[in-house]
């Protein structure tokens, strides 16, 4: 079906000229977001080197890359599997809110608020089992929206170690998050 | 109305002070934080150990088995901060520990080890901490604080003639064991220590003769010339004497007497932890250690021989022709994949030093997941990773993206740990497109 310009009415004129204003408008505005800085691209040997290096935060851009691209996500996840020698899953789907306490395969993460010092909280990791010869020496603690935190771990004595940190860090609110998962190495 | 008492710790780097203690929760470890903030210093479990029973003396001494320790400088390895934070438990439990940015009437500068047996021992440095906390008593000095440093009886002639050399207004007092100091709490039947009056006995006790009386002569002079900052190292009397320089404090050195980082330092009684007596101080730690030769990146390429296959070598385990190509800085020369079976990346260190290395493989073969590995590597050890095209797209083009690193952060080719990681790539390309089924 097909109608020619002049076969419209005033109406039709009008509501078609306004749709044609909007979409040019939508081109303009996204032309101009595009022609912004190019993001920089994430690779797997990216994402590696964050593995080994200094415990850090994981970069925005390595964030947007895991959410965007599900085969890079992929690797990372395969690539923190194998490499952590312990592991503790998400959470049942029956736990709700916030948790103190992690049971992985073997070690045990538990946060507990420091008396000492208000806003500070105790993450204390523990074996539960046989205490590890080479104990770990890194923490990750991985969301499925992409967040990921890593830590280097204290020397572990008697079988745990002991880190404290902000209330409000980042490693303190997904180790409480039932949705994510916690790697040792 | 209680006297406070302000201690610090002595340090190589500086005077330490202790902030605060506060109990913790028995169920934590003791820690030892940075200006209340909720950096544990790496001491915390060394502290830890001392605070906790059976291995610990605080807790035996003040009660309770978990503290939590602020300080406003880093302190490093070592056990002198020992006799420093016994001495501040000990005012703690009488409420007379000095609080952050609060006032004192006195301050006790302090360093010694504590053994298990509530015994003193000697400890290394302490002309260096002492010379590393000059300002720190002058400004106190200047503020007419009563300074007392503590040391122990093995470290008292030192800490003597250094005093003397920089000529500070304060006291020495030295300590052989803490029983001495303060009341016995070795037995553990006597009644929870933190309940009884913490005495002050000190023994050992020499007051240094020196002339204070110029202080107050060239107070003003150093009221305008002395940095405030305890963190800015002055330069030691001893070592300095310019001409126009400002009288200083210290009465000049005999002209023959050598300096004193090479001066024997005598010590009263054996002891253990006593600093040998005629070895200079170490020189501090280069800042940075120099630059270890760059990890060496090769692959080595299996090809089938004239007439056979990739598919054929694998099945019969037949030798296949190897070949290795170095990598430049820049990467790898682009390379045919006709006949090539397999290539094993190899990284070698170079340097006489084991070196913790990382590598990974990341390629365009289809299917193919990225390789990685990491291991110490001996001095020219190597390690490696082997990819294998699949036996049917040997005639692909296809590239491999190899990331080297190492534990110190270097790269590959020597760039400077900053610089962002750059992969070597090696590219294969196939001579002439065939199709698999004519292979």
């Amino acid at each position: 079906m097909s109608n020619s310009w002049s076969g419209l009415n005033a109406k039709q004129k009008s509501g078609i000229t306004a749709a044609l204003e909007a979409l040019t408008a939508l081109d303009t505005l996204s032309q101009a977001i595009a022609s912004g800085p190019p993001a920089p691209r994430i690779a797997f040997r990216d994402l590696l080197a964050w593995t080994k290096g200094p415990a850090v935060n994981l970069p925005i851009a390595y964030k947007q890359a895991l959410l965007a691209n599900p085969t890079l996500r992929r690797d990372f996840d395969r690539l923190l599997a194998k490499t952590a020698e312990w592991r503790c899953e998400r959470a049942a789907a029956a736990s709700s809110g916030l948790l103190d306490t992690r049971d992985g395969s073997g070690f045990r993460v538990r946060l507990k608020p420091s008396r000492a010092a208000q806003g500070q909280v105790y993450l204390l990791i523990e074996f539960t089992g046989d205490v590890p010869v080479a104990p770990p020496r890194s923490l990750a603690v991985t969301c499925a929206d992409g967040d990921c935190v890593r830590l280097e771990l204290p020397e572990f004595r008697d079988g745990s170690a002991q880190l404290l940190s902000d209330e409000n860090a980042e490693v303190v609110r997904l180790l409480r998050d039932p949705k994510t998962e916690i790697f040792l190495w | 109305m209680v006297s406070l008492t302000r201690v610090f710790i002595a340090t190589t780097e500086g005077p330490s002070e202790i902030q605060r203690i506060a109990e913790d929760d028995p169920d934590v470890k003791s820690v030892i934080c940075l200006n209340g903030t909720a950096e544990a210093l790496p001491v915390s479990l060394d502290y830890h150990s001392f605070v906790r029973k059976p291995t610990g003396v605080v807790e035996r001494l003040f009660g309770c088995p978990t503290y939590r320790v602020d300080v406003s400088r880093r302190i490093s390895n070592g056990q002198s901060w020992q006799l420093g934070l016994l001495l501040a438990h000990g005012l703690h439990a009488q409420g007379r520990l000095a609080p952050k940015d609060g006032p004192a009437d006195e301050v006790y500068w302090v360093t010694g080890e504590v053994r298990h047996n509530l015994d003193v021992m000697p400890v290394d440095h302490v002309r260096e901490k002492l010379r590393q906390s000059e300002s720190l008593f002058d400004g106190l000095a200047h503020l007419h604080t009563k300074v007392t440093v503590l040391v122990p009886d093995g470290n008292f002639v030192e800490a003597e003639a250094e005093i003397r050399a920089l000529g500070l207004d304060v006291n020495l007092e030295s300590v052989r064991c803490w029983d001495d100091f303060g009341p016995s709490a070795q037995d553990s039947d006597t009644p929870a220590p933190r309940k009884k009056p913490w005495r002050r006995v000190i023994i050992g006790v020499l007051a240094l003769l020196l002339p204070f009386s110029a202080a107050a002569v060239l107070g003003p002079w150093w009221k305008a010339d002395v940095p405030k900052a305890i963190s800015v190292p002055l330069q030691p009397t001893l070592h300095s004497a310019p001409v126009a320089a400002p009288p200083t404090l210290t009465p000049p050195p005999p002209a023959a007497e050598p300096p004193k980082d090479s001066e024997p330092i005598p010590l009263p009684s054996p002891a253990v932890h006593a600093p040998p007596a005629a070895v200079p101080e170490p020189p501090p730690p280069p800042r940075s250690a120099p630059a270890a030769p760059p990890l060496v990146v090769s692959a080595v390429e299996r090809r089938a021989p004239p007439g056979s296959g990739c598919g054929r070598l694998r099945l019969t385990g037949a030798s296949t022709v190897d070949s290795e190509i170095t990598a430049s800085t820049d990467g790898f020369d682009t390379r045919s994949a006709t006949g090539l079976c397999e290539v094993e990346f190899r990284v070698t260190n170079p340097s006489t030093e084991r070196r913790f290395v990382s590598i990974a493989v990341d390629t365009t073969i289809e299917g193919a997941a990225p390789l990685s590995a990491s291991e110490t590597v001996p001095p020219g050890g190597s390690i490696s990773l082997t990819v294998s095209p699949k036996v049917w797209d040997g005639a692909k083009s296809w590239k491999a993206s190899l990331t080297v690193s190492d534990a110190l952060g270097q790269r590959t080719g020597g760039e400077p740990p900053t610089s962002p990681i750059k992969p070597k790539t090696l590219t294969y390309i196939a001579d002439a497109p065939v199709e698999p089924r004519f292979r």
